[in-house]
């Protein structure tokens, strides 16, 4: 039984899925506002929302179960076309949404022991008002007006389509009504889908009163009706309980109604199989949706950590094979190697989202945020199929919510005040990658950002101090400045300060690292760089003293030797002349106070790029391409710039791997401070 | 009977090393294991007494110079020099570190008859690093207060040359 089953051990389950399908509903329904009523979509919609419900029946949730009921019927209704979809209702859908999420997540909270608080429960109320409202309302107004129409619509659909006799069986299984289903409504809806109806019961299972179960279904059903609706509408009618029962579809040719006699059930399986449907045509068609399987994220970076110490052990077994020097051993070892970089980076992929998803989210914010503030906006969305780490996507998100916010609220200007630019403003979503980064850029092209305002405001706040040199870029960063808002009035969409910190912290916390550009009066962009995943890279192992450092080769352009004589031409300046640009260097042993070992004659140069240039760093010994799973370092070392985590070598000796953006933009800072 | 440390619930055993010559302890509950000295990458830009990270079976941990952190000077390694490691809670996580100590001695059964205080002055070592003195078999020890000496935010402070 159901009830076995207590709500605790579901309730994450019962969360991500409920979310999950909340999502979808968000998405159709923004469709749907976007280009207009469309049968599939407003469908998802009603699926969504159903299955909530049943879920929720599962368990008993009845507050779930009572709010979407009402709102279900509403859908129902506008997807039978009887009250028409308007923006007004889909904004009404849209926080329907947002009340069942809350909701939702109460009953997630409270393990459904608790009924919902006051202010739940007055949402629920004063939205159930309305939905009835509008259900009685609409369907009053219209249920007289539209009878003709829509028997004249429905003459006009007899003429379009072709009307064909069917024959039904049915019988559902007995706990279906536990499930949180009740058959009787998918019938009622097949039935309001038919021109005629007949239905017999079959109550033979029915038993004695003493052995009844008052919550099982015992009732099977044979239904003839004429119905405008494809087999496979037919069989979608039935398919949340399609697992529930049995479903037997045979068409009733009308030219041989007469040798069908009405009470012959046993027609059924005698009736050729090209006619006779199951219920399982519609798996083929799940199928082609992207069939997937939710598994615990815990597993999946199980499996990457077991990956990652394979990687360690097998960097042992390469270094043990190639010491023996036997041949026919270090061509098996590398073959395993080469499978198992395979299965890394398989392993990898299970883990990388597209950002998509995440995107798209957006939709409705941006939609509702103008509307609030009276702008036009439109959202462009761009790079949508670019992948990223589920985990760098999840902590991506709320960064990204506060800027897109701070651009409506404070970049792009009222329709009125944007003189001669479109007075639609535009706000673009971009992502693509980038020599091992994931680069996300949100545009606008509203008004820009105006140093002398930021400056001056954040003296004012005691953020900086008068007079302080700062470089454009650095000015512009301060607007991430906790404490820092150059909004003059407060309003609740922003302009408080905080947010925008946290977009700082959070991108940092995922050794990110954020830039801004701007051009008063044309705009602002606020360009993210993310590392493109957590766990494992290709890296180039180098040594610089006693310490083994690991650079990410998607970072690495080349490597060059720094001669004697160039070493001379230096003249105790930090750059070298390469092909013609000159090439900053930093020396990583100087600079990591790393003890220099006195034979050192020759000192490499390892070229890498980020954010556009070229910088070089100066090290003893090259070793090469190195298969590099990362180890965090810790808590004791977050205020670490420049070191972004370690890794294990072969030898079992730790290397550490270097943050080149970290370092890059570090020595700058410093820089900038000492000038 | 009062507890003699927060964490205690397997009854007060201690185990004893020494720094420099002069026997410490801690409680054997927050000790996760005894390892043999093995090679410490040394992090850049920290602090002195971060030793560095060290590979244990796979993970990689950080390692403390215990003597450095207590203020004692930098430990000589040698064949004796053995790494404890610690199981500690910060900010609700679990963190497993490493503490170079000159040489492992052996558990002793601290009962609350041998607890003193610390004394308010006249150690060698900062307060906030001692839980409480104890004199077992006629010998003083000092039992060092973990919690003292893991202090995150004392220990996660890098070079000021290197802070912005």
């Amino acid at each position: 039984m159901i009830s076995g089953i207590s709500f605790s051990d579901i309730a994450k389950e019962f969360r991500e899925e409920s979310l999950e399908l909340l999502e979808a509903m968000e998405n159709s329904l923004m469709v749907i506002r976007e280009n207009g009523m469309d049968h599939e979509h407003i469908n998802a919609v009603f699926r969504a929302a159903h299955t909530i419900k049943g879920t929720a029946g599962m368990y008993k949730i009845d507050f779930i179960v009572e709010f979407t009921h009402i709102a279900e019927n509403l859908l129902d209704q506008v997807r039978n076309g009887k009250i028409e979809m308007s923006d007004e209702l889909s904004e009404l859908f849209l926080e329907c949404k947002d009340h069942m999420q809350n909701l939702v997540e109460f009953a997630v909270v409270t393990n459904n022991e608790e009924l919902p608080h006051a202010k739940l429960t007055e949402v629920t109320k004063s939205l159930g008002a309305i939905l009835s409202e509008k259900l009685d309302g609409d369907s009053a107004a219209t249920h007289s007006a539209t009878e003709h129409l829509t028997a004249a619509n429905q003459a006009d659909f007899t003429n379009a389509k072709n009307i064909h006799l069917w024959k039904l069986g049915i019988s559902f299984d007995s706990s279906v009504m536990e499930q949180g289903f009740e058959p009787a409504s998918f019938l009622a809806y097949l039935r309001k889908n038919s021109e005629s109806f007949e239905l017999s019961a079959n109550t033979s299972a029915i038993p004695f009163l003493s052995d009844l179960q008052p919550t099982a279904c015992y009732v099977s059903f044979d239904i003839r009706f004429s119905s405008h609706l494809s087999k496979e509408e037919i069989i979608e009618v039935f398919e949340f309980i399609q697992d529930d029962c049995i479903l037997n579809l045979v068409e009733d040719i009308p030219v041989v109604e007469t040798t069908v006699a009405e009470e012959t059930p046993v027609a059924k399986p005698v009736s050729t199989p090209k006619t006779e449907t199951k219920v399982t045509p519609v798996q083929p068609q799940k199928a082609q949706n992207n069939y997937s399987i939710r598994v615990d994220a815990d597993k999946i970076d199980q499996l990457i950590n077991l990956i990652g110490e394979m990687v360690i052990s097998n960097a042992n077994v390469v270094q043990q094979s190639i010491d023996l020097q036997n041949t026919e051993l270090i061509e098996s070892v590398s073959l395993v190697s080469r499978m198992l970089e395979d299965i890394r980076g398989n392993a990898m992929q299970i883990r990388m989202v597209q950002i998509g998803e995440s995107f798209n989210r957006f939709k409705r914010i941006v939609l509702d945020l103008s509307k609030k503030l009276g702008k036009e906006v439109e959202l462009v969305i761009k790079g949508a199929e670019t992948e990223l780490d589920k985990t760098v996507i999840e902590k991506i998100t709320d960064p990204l919510v506060h800027i897109v916010r701070n651009a409506i609220d404070h970049g792009i200007e009222a329709p009125a005040d944007r003189g001669s630019k479109n007075p639609k403003g535009t706000l673009t979503l971009d992502a693509y990658h980038d020599a091992g980064t994931v680069v996300i850029e949100i545009s606008d092209d509203g008004k820009g950002l105006d140093e002398a305002v930021i400056y001056k405001k954040a003296v004012e706040k005691g953020i900086i101090e008068e007079g302080t040199h700062l470089t454009q870029q650095a000015i512009f960063k301060l607007i991430l400045e906790p404490g820092f808002s150059t909004a003059a009035q407060i309003t609740d969409v922003s302009g408080r300060g905080v947010g925008m910190d946290v977009v700082k912290r959070n991108i940092e916390a995922l050794r990110g690292n954020i830039e801004i550009k701007s051009q008063v009066g044309e705009g602002t962009s606020f360009i993210i760089r993310l590392p493109l995943t957590l766990a494992i890279i290709d890296g180039f192992l180098v040594r610089v003293g006693e310490t083994f450092y690991v650079i990410p080769l998607d970072m690495v352009i080349e490597c060059i030797e720094l001669s004697d004589e160039e070493q001379e031409g230096m003249h105790g300046n930090n750059y070298i002349d390469l092909r013609g640009t000159i090439l900053p260097l930093l020396n990583v042993g100087e600079f990591f106070g790393e003890q220099q070992s006195e034979d050192e004659s020759r000192a490499n140069i390892i070229v890498v790029h980020y954010a556009g240039r070229r910088y070089g760093f100066v090290v003893d010994e090259l070793f090469g391409e190195f298969q590099t799973v990362i180890k965090p370092l810790g808590k004791i070392f977050s205020n670490l710039r420049g070191v972004s985590g370690a890794t294990i070598l072969g030898s079992g000796k730790v290397a550490l791997i270097l943050d080149v953006p970290m370092l890059v933009s570090f020595i700058l800072s410093m820089r900038a401070r000492s000038d | 009977m009062a507890e003699i440390t927060k964490k205690s619930n397997e009854g007060n055993q201690f185990l004893s090393f020494f720094l420099k010559n002069e026997m410490f302890t801690v409680n054997v509950t927050y000790v996760r294991e005894i390892i043999e000295y093995t090679q410490v990458t040394r992090v850049p830009m920290m602090q002195s007494f971060i030793a560095g990270v060290t590979n244990v079976r796979g993970n990689v941990i950080p390692v403390l110079d215990l003597p450095d952190r207590l203020g004692l000077g930098k430990s000589s390694i040698d064949k004796k020099s053995c790494i404890i490691t610690i199981d500690t809670e910060v900010e609700g996580e679990n963190m497993e570190v490493g503490l170079i100590v000159d040489m492992v001695d052996q558990v002793y059964e601290v009962l609350p008859s041998h607890k003193m205080d610390a004394p308010e002055f006249g150690s060698k070592i900062r307060k906030e690093f001692m839980q409480m003195m104890a004199k077992v078999d006629g010998k003083f020890m000092t039992l060092l207060d973990i919690d003292g000496i893991l202090n995150i935010i004392d220990l996660s402070r890098v070079q000021q040359k290197y802070s912005l």
